[in-house]
């Protein structure tokens, strides 16, 4: 069980993990923080996680069975994982969160992750969430820029007159513009886990959809193997979070914020505000999806900021 | 020999329609109509 200012485990030692444990350590020296590598421990029985509260997943691969375990032995579990098989399975243990009384954060990265936290702020500005549209560009890691390649090659979910639709990924494009200093770039719909979590905190908005921004060689190599070794890390990326919806008049209003972040540092600060929040005993117990009305999403949002990510918001007309 | 002319000529043609459309096309990104600013959000 998560006690206040206990202990916090980061799992997953790439781009992300790296950056979660510095921010954890700016808190302060006293702050426990530890790192262990998933693989090569038996979690369910290791000692070192005996004074663990919380666990940061930031491995590559599935979470699942990570966050199965470690809920098992009462530590809360903040998960940044993007496969949307493995979100799925995770949206669908809230049974088993419920009944190990900790919270359990499932998609705390940038998409999902901070996209629910904008969109929740977007929404109450507004008196009903009819539709949020996802844009998101750029890559953290090398395992990051593999499931970018991935995602284009797969099947693209979405959420269509309330009810889970599917299509083929690439296709769909629509220019998204970014704030500064990203811009423009034209995406398409990919295999990205962001609708299946809003649809779980917006069960209302009847339209839902995630792009992916993409050149011409990223979809015409997608079906392909990766034809060159990914970066280390990728440039500048960002995100767009789209809300329309109805204003208490009952006009329509369409309301639009995002960031222009390394992916790997705007990932970092989510999950290390998750962390953080859940180390403190602030959070929910059960699943957590990020978005949730039962969370104080504005404080949230303030402890991401206070990790060195800046939030915009576009003020203008929103279509080109 | 007949079909490798016939292949460069293809070819040619194709990078001269693809240039002339590259170069006449409009294309682009359209204007912005607005711009980005910090958000701000309500004081805790």
């Amino acid at each position: 069980m998560s006690s206040p200012q206990s202990g916090v485990c980061v799992i997953g030692g790439g781009v992300v993990g790296r950056r979660v444990i510095k921010r954890l350590q700016l808190l302060g020296p006293q702050r426990q923080v530890i790192t262990i590598d998933g693989r090569a421990t038996d979690l369910a029985a290791t000692r070192r996680l005996d004074h663990i509260g919380v666990a940061v997943l930031t491995q590559p691969g599935s979470h699942y069975d990570t966050a199965m375990t470690l809920l098992g032995r009462g530590i809360a579990v903040v998960s940044i994982g993007d496969r949307v098989s493995d979100v799925a399975a995770m949206l669908g243990a809230r049974e088993i969160a419920d009944r190990c009384a900790v919270p359990f954060v499932v998609g705390a990265g940038m998409s999902p992750g901070l996209t629910g936290l904008i969109a929740r702020h977007l929404a109450t500005g507004l008196e009903r969430v009819d539709e949020i549209h996802i844009a998101v560009h750029g890559t953290a890691g090398p395992e990051c820029a593999r499931q970018h390649h991935r995602a284009l090659a797969g099947e693209a979910t979405s959420v269509d007159g309330g009810e889970f639709v599917t299509s083929r990924a690439g296709v769909g494009r629509e220019l998204a513009w970014f704030p500064e200093p990203v811009g423009a770039y034209d995406c398409y719909r990919a295999e990205l886990p962001a609708p299946l979590t809003l649809h779980e905190v917006f069960p209302e908005a009847s339209r839902i959809t995630a792009r992916l921004s993409a050149n011409r060689r990223d979809r015409f190599t997608s079906r392909l193997p990766m034809l060159t070794p990914p970066h280390q890390e990728g440039g500048v990326g960002a995100v767009r979070v789209e809300v329309r919806g109805a204003v208490a008049g009952g006009a329509r209003d369409t309301l639009i914020a995002g960031v222009a972040e390394m992916v790997g540092t705007a990932a970092a600060a989510t999950a290390a505000a998750f962390a953080e929040l859940a180390s403190a005993g602030e959070l929910p117990s059960g699943l957590v999806v990020p978005g949730d009305s039962r969370l104080d999403t504005v404080r949230v949002l303030h402890q991401i900021e206070r990790f060195g990510v800046r939030l915009q918001e576009f003020t203008g007309v929103p279509s080109a | 020999m007949k079909f490798i002319r016939r292949l460069m000529a293809a070819m040619t043609a194709t990078l001269l329609a693809a240039a002339a459309i590259r170069v006449q096309g409009e294309g682009g990104t359209p204007l912005q109509h607005g711009g980005w600013q910090p958000l701000e959000l309500p004081k805790q």
